[in-house]
């Protein structure tokens, strides 16, 4: 059976993915149904250090198909960077296989949207306070701060950010961006 | 009326015309005008009729910072007429008019204006009876008073609100700004330059000599690093740099490394008799007419010379076509430039009705229709003032002087002193005819000021609350140096030493829409928000979660009975996806549950399942939940829907002290949870495909089971909230919907029904289980709940247990106590209540009626000692009338727990 | 908006942080008199002074300490608890 992720048919934000976009200027999308994994707590960072590249503290390493990220000493994930995410399916059946350390759960925890494009920054200037000018965030840092109201995690992606937050706030955090979007061509 | 030529009138677009209306009459102005510019240039001066006497008034300065040049533009109140840029089709009308601006039939006030002191409306409005002020005074005089009108049908307009950041922000894009801003951004910094016209220039954009700012402009719009935002008002300078840009319906917060201010001065008015008549204009507000706005103030102009400034105004004048008929001095002596006559002195007063017609100088009358004044200025403090600013006084100048040394600001331009020329202190003496206004905003004239010190206000802080001076729209920008020099003169003290009142943001009006930005109100749902309204339920807010309410639609409290007794009598689902959930996990999880809860953790065996009561350190209860031990070094933890958030702070807050080699994480939102409740509960669990035994002996009341249920991983736990037999199926949000699905197929052959909050609610209260934050408060300790064997006796530490202890030694003289009420009885409302020899010992904290039991229930704090069965105590109901209940001393419904464990 | 310089996370607007009181040194619970419990409990110092403080920096909910004036708001230093002395 089909798992079922916020934005999909029978998710809980129902009919909000008509508010995703992919216009020229600025483009939404859902990568909530991406793979991802992660682990958290005593031995993570010995788990993973084995495995992959592993980085600072509020840090992204990349490469492979995969983008790693340290959100804390001991608090390490995993993103893939596309739908299939081959290179994330095994490290997970690997842990599967011989759990140690604790699993983060931040894929069930956290929705993933993806907002791009030319006028992605104009955008998000509209959506948080923290500092985006390329001197204060640069290409692998991570920010951990508040974003469309809600406590998340924004990395670089291109010419715009990836935000990982709360899942049960995805259809009104959708609704945000979308309006912040629309704010953009009013005021510019 | 016609304009003057070019190059008069640098920023009107002459090929283009808007039509407009004033007070219903027709006129029309030029794209770059505004609505006080072109109202100007149609000879209409007189704005809007002042606060207290209605006199009329219009724009002295047109600069934006006067105080009676609001008007209602459509919907919209209080915007600024010589600020505003006019546009095509607007509806404009006069403020605080009774009547029509012309012939306002309030203007008869002044003619009293004896008969209203400083400090009016504090006397006289006491009486006759103790509550006057507020049933019969405030209601008639706030009808006279009003400013605009706000339109309650207005259509809703968009607002935005960003944040933005920079290493240097320039506020004000004058000369000494834009210089500022050419500079930083030269050495590589990225620059904000604000200002709050349209154009940048300043001053140097509404002289002869405006021509240089063009070439200015033109490098600002060449640096690549440069951002600039004109019509913006920086409103407020907040801690490290934090500014708040008002640009209309825009609020831009930015966040600057280094602040440079560079807002200049303001032009004072001069104090005389009727200085406040249209037609009356400061030296700068005639400069941006001709200049900007091609606007010619009048035919024949008298210049008052305080400040040498008022020459070269005169030369303006006169190269534009307008006469001077005189320019009157104070200081003596002074030469006559060529062709110009000079009169010695002060100007007494100005003559007229609605617009000047002529001057009093030493007794001499001199027709015009048009006053400047050049009074001097003040270096505009505010700003300054907010980021932490000393202000002085210098006798030479007759100005503040600004004393800043907060890092990371700095001051340039006429704030930081340059272009300063002396200006002598004017003769303060009240004109015995008065009207020589200090405050244009509220009307206050010299001897409201010197009255108020009279009156032992000899402090400004107090001076100011006493007569409202400094407290309207312009706040103080025209009162302020007037007040400090008569109430320095009144008290023997010097103008320093008097200073001005505290400048709090904002320094200029905002709009309420801009500052509470697009609407937002949080809103979480579950994994199944789709298949609850699939199912027909009625969704309700709790906190941020929308929760099933109730299923179905017709009778409520029919569809609710119905839900209760499905439960009762067969079986019900409920989504608990909103319970808080965390994962404890470490190889110090169970030590750290011990200090953070009451009971015993560390000897509790893998696969049980234990209660938590957590308190705070007073003792008191703040959440409960129960811990399902995963593994030696796992638990699975829940915690109270609203309280889960706290916990988890508090979790992190503790382990920060105690630093035990333990994690956390918050599995609320990216776990959905399912309890199946009824006597045939289990038939519906066994149906299910897994590898999970639910039978009785294998998997008893209060263990823990995990492993697959129909392809989905899961915490399987045996507890419950409604006194029957059941099973809470815990899983992944991602899988709800298969792990739903599932169940509602395996309990179609039993009848399983889901059911919503309320019916939850209704069956919570039926087996007396207690909510947190609902039947307990911030004192609450777990013996008033009866809740002694929830806390371990044998632990050496846990939070809270030590002041409890000590409490226990204190006492209590209340009780949580459980309710019933006669099957007919009215019932009491959450928090009425309970009186004991007609004194209040408690009150209700939870009421339902019991559709099982057919009679209302409740629990109540009581007096101690009524806390035994059948006791009965007395409780005031919302309607006034006194209801009885009878205290039970267990459950109301299956007192034996029996149901439960099945 | 005053900024706070987290120890992980850098300079934020200080909205993005709980307040945690001060850092309060608890007597041992089994030994102390009762009027000295209830002075760890009430009696905060309220000195015109530096004092060290919790605090917590929510979206990556990291708790820190914090040297702050308690009269000026000053912040001369933050640090992760584990370098308290």
């Amino acid at each position: 059976m089909s798992a079922v992720y916020p934005l999909s048919e029978a998710g809980a934000a129902g009919d909000l993915r008509d508010r995703l976009v992919a216009g020229a200027d600025v483009a939404l999308a859902d990568l909530t149904p991406w793979p991802r994994f992660g682990l958290k707590g005593a031995g993570a960072e010995a788990w993973f250090a084995d495995r992959v590249d592993l980085p600072e503290v509020n840090r992204v390493t990349e490469g492979a198909g995969l983008r790693v990220l340290r959100l804390g000493t001991r608090d390490i994930m995993v993103l893939s960077t596309d739908a299939e995410g081959s290179p994330v399916q095994p490290l997970r059946s690997a842990w599967e296989a011989a759990p140690q350390s604790y699993s983060s759960w931040r894929e069930e925890t956290w929705a993933w949207l993806r907002l791009t494009g030319p006028k992605a920054t104009a955008v998000a200037r509209r959506l948080t306070a923290f500092d985006l000018r390329a001197a204060a965030f640069g290409e692998s840092d991570i920010a951990q701060t508040r974003f469309a109201h809600q406590d998340g995690v924004l990395l670089r992606t291109g010419d715009g950010f990836d935000v990982l937050f709360d899942i049960a706030s995805t259809a009104k955090v959708v609704t945000d961006i979308r309006a912040a979007i629309d704010r953009e061509e009013v005021f510019g | 009326m016609s304009r003057l030529p070019p190059p008069y009138g640098s920023r009107i677009d002459r090929s283009r015309s808007l039509a407009f209306t004033f007070e219903g009459r027709r006129f029309e102005g030029h794209p770059g005008d505004t609505i006080a510019s072109a109202l100007a240039a149609n000879g209409q001066w007189m704005l809007s009729r002042s606060f207290k006497y209605h006199r009329p008034r219009g724009a002295m300065s047109f600069a934006g910072t006067d105080a009676n040049t609001l008007v209602q533009v459509g919907p919209e109140p209080n915007v600024a007429a010589d600020l505003t840029p006019l546009e095509d089709g607007m509806e404009i009308a006069a403020q605080n008019v009774n009547g029509s601006l012309a012939r306002d039939r309030d203007a008869v006030i002044g003619r009293f204006a004896r008969f209203l002191p400083v400090g009016f409306y504090y006397r006289t409005f006491m009486g006759p009876t103790k509550d006057a002020w507020l049933k019969l005074w405030e209601p008639r005089i706030r009808a006279k008073a009003g400013l605009g009108v706000i339109g309650a049908d207005a259509p809703d307009i968009a607002v935005d609100k960003a944040t933005w950041h920079a290493d240097v922000a320039v506020i004000g894009g004058g000369p000494a700004g834009i210089a500022a801003a050419l500079e930083a951004a030269r050495a590589g910094s990225d620059v904000v330059l604000i200002d709050d016209q349209p154009a940048l220039g300043g001053h140097l954009a509404y002289t002869p000599e405006a021509g240089a700012v063009g070439e200015l402009v033109a490098e600002v719009d060449g640096a690549a690093d440069i951002r600039v935002l004109t019509d913006t008002i920086c409103t407020g300078l907040f801690e490290d740099n934090w500014l708040a840009l008002a640009r209309r319906d825009r609020l831009i917060r930015l966040r600057a490394a280094e602040v440079v201010l560079a807002t200049g001065c303001i032009e004072q008015p001069a104090i005389f008799h009727q200085n406040d008549l249209p037609g009356v204009l400061t030296a700068g507000g005639v400069r941006r007419l001709m200049h900007l706005y091609g606007v010619a103030p009048g035919r024949r102009a008298v210049v008052y010379a305080a400040d040498p400034e008022g020459y070269r105004v005169a030369e303006e004048l006169r190269a534009a076509g307008v006469e001077v008929a005189a320019i009157v001095d104070p200081a003596p002596g002074a030469a006559a430039p060529e062709g110009m006559r000079v009169v010695a002195g002060h100007i007494a007063a100005a003559r007229g009705v609605s617009h000047v017609t002529g001057v009093e100088v030493g007794g001499e009358g001199i027709a015009c229709d048009t006053l400047v004044v050049a009074a001097g200025e003040v270096p505009a403090w505010q700003l300054p003032a907010q980021a932490g600013a000393k202000l002085g006084y210098d006798d030479a100048t007759g100005r503040f002087v600004l004393d800043l040394e907060t890092p990371g600001v700095r001051l340039a331009g006429g704030l930081a002193g340059e272009g300063a020329t002396p200006v002598g202190a004017p003769p303060m003496a009240p004109h015995p005819k008065g009207k020589d206004f200090i405050d244009f905003d509220e009307d206050l004239q010299v001897k409201d000021i010197l009255n108020a010190v009279k009156e032992g206000y000899s402090e400004l802080e107090l001076v100011k609350r006493f007569s409202t001076v400094g407290m309207g729209p312009s706040q103080g920008r025209h009162s302020a140096l007037a007040t400090a020099r008569l109430v320095a003169g009144a008290t023997g003290r010097s103008v320093g030493e008097i200073g001005v009142t505290t400048a709090r943001p904002p320094t200029a009006p905002e709009t309420l829409g801009a500052l509470a930005g697009p609407h937002h109100v949080a809103e979480r749902r579950t994994a199944l928000h789709r298949e609850h309204l699939r199912l027909g339920a009625e969704m309700r807010p709790v906190g941020a979660w929308w929760r099933p309410y109730l299923y179905g639609s017709g009778d409520r409290s029919a569809l609710i009975e119905a839900e209760v007794r499905a439960v009762r009598d067969g079986v019900g689902v409920l989504d608990v996806s909103t319970l808080g959930t965390l994962e404890v996990r470490g190889p110090d999880a169970s030590a750290f549950l011990d200090r953070l809860y009451t009971m015993a953790h560390a000897t509790q065996p893998v696969g049980k399942v234990r209660y938590c009561l957590m308190l705070n350190e007073m003792g008191t209860v703040i959440d409960d939940g129960v811990a399902y031990r995963l593994a030696e070094d796992r638990f699975y933890v829940t915690a109270t829907t609203g309280a889960v958030p706290r916990v988890y702070a508090d979790m992190a807050f503790w382990n920060a002290q105690w630093r035990l080699d333990v994690d956390v994480v918050n599995l609320t939102a990216g776990f959905a949870g399912f309890n199946i409740t009824g006597p045939f509960a289990r038939d519906v669990v066994a149906a299910l495909d897994g590898d999970i035994d639910f039978s009785a002996e294998a998997f008893p009341y209060l263990t823990g089971r995990s492993g697959q249920v129909a392809g989905v991983p899961v915490h399987a736990m045996r507890i419950g909230f409604t006194g029957e037999l059941s099973f809470e199926l815990h899983c992944p949000a991602s899988r709800a919907g298969d792990l739903w699905a599932a169940i509602l197929a395996a309990g179609e052959p039993v009848g399983l029904k889901p059911y919503g909050l309320e019916a939850s609610r209704i069956l919570r209260l039926e087996k007396g289980h207690i909510l947190i934050g609902q039947d307990t408060d911030a004192l609450t300790s777990p013996e008033e709940l009866g809740f002694g064997w929830a806390v371990s006796k044998k632990k050496p530490f846990f939070v809270g247990k030590r002041a409890l202890e000590m409490r226990r030694r204190l006492g209590s003289t209340r009780k949580l106590a459980a309710l019933t009420f006669a099957p007919d009885a009215e019932l009491p409302g959450e928090s009425c209540l309970v009186l004991r020899s007609g004194a209040p010992v408690g009150h209700v904290t939870s009421v339902a009626h019991s559709p099982t039991l057919g009679h209302g229930i409740a629990l109540a704090f009581i007096h101690a000692e009524d806390a035994e069965e059948g006791r009965r105590v007395a409780i005031r109901a919302r309607s006034g009338r006194m209801v009885e209940g009878t205290v039970v001393g267990h459950a109301f419904y299956d007192p034996q727990n029996e149901r439960q464990m099945l | 908006m005053k900024l706070l310089t987290c120890p992980m996370n850098g300079p934020r607007n200080i909205s993005e942080f709980q307040y945690l009181g001060p850092v309060r040194l608890s007597p041992n619970p089994e030994a102390a008199s009762d009027a000295d419990w209830a002075g760890y409990l009430f009696g905060a110092p309220n000195d015109r002074d530096f004092q060290r403080e919790f605090w917590r920096h929510t979206p990556s909910n990291y708790v820190f300490v914090a040297e702050r004036h308690i009269g000026t708001g000053e912040v001369r230093r933050t640090y992760d608890p584990g370098e308290m002395e």
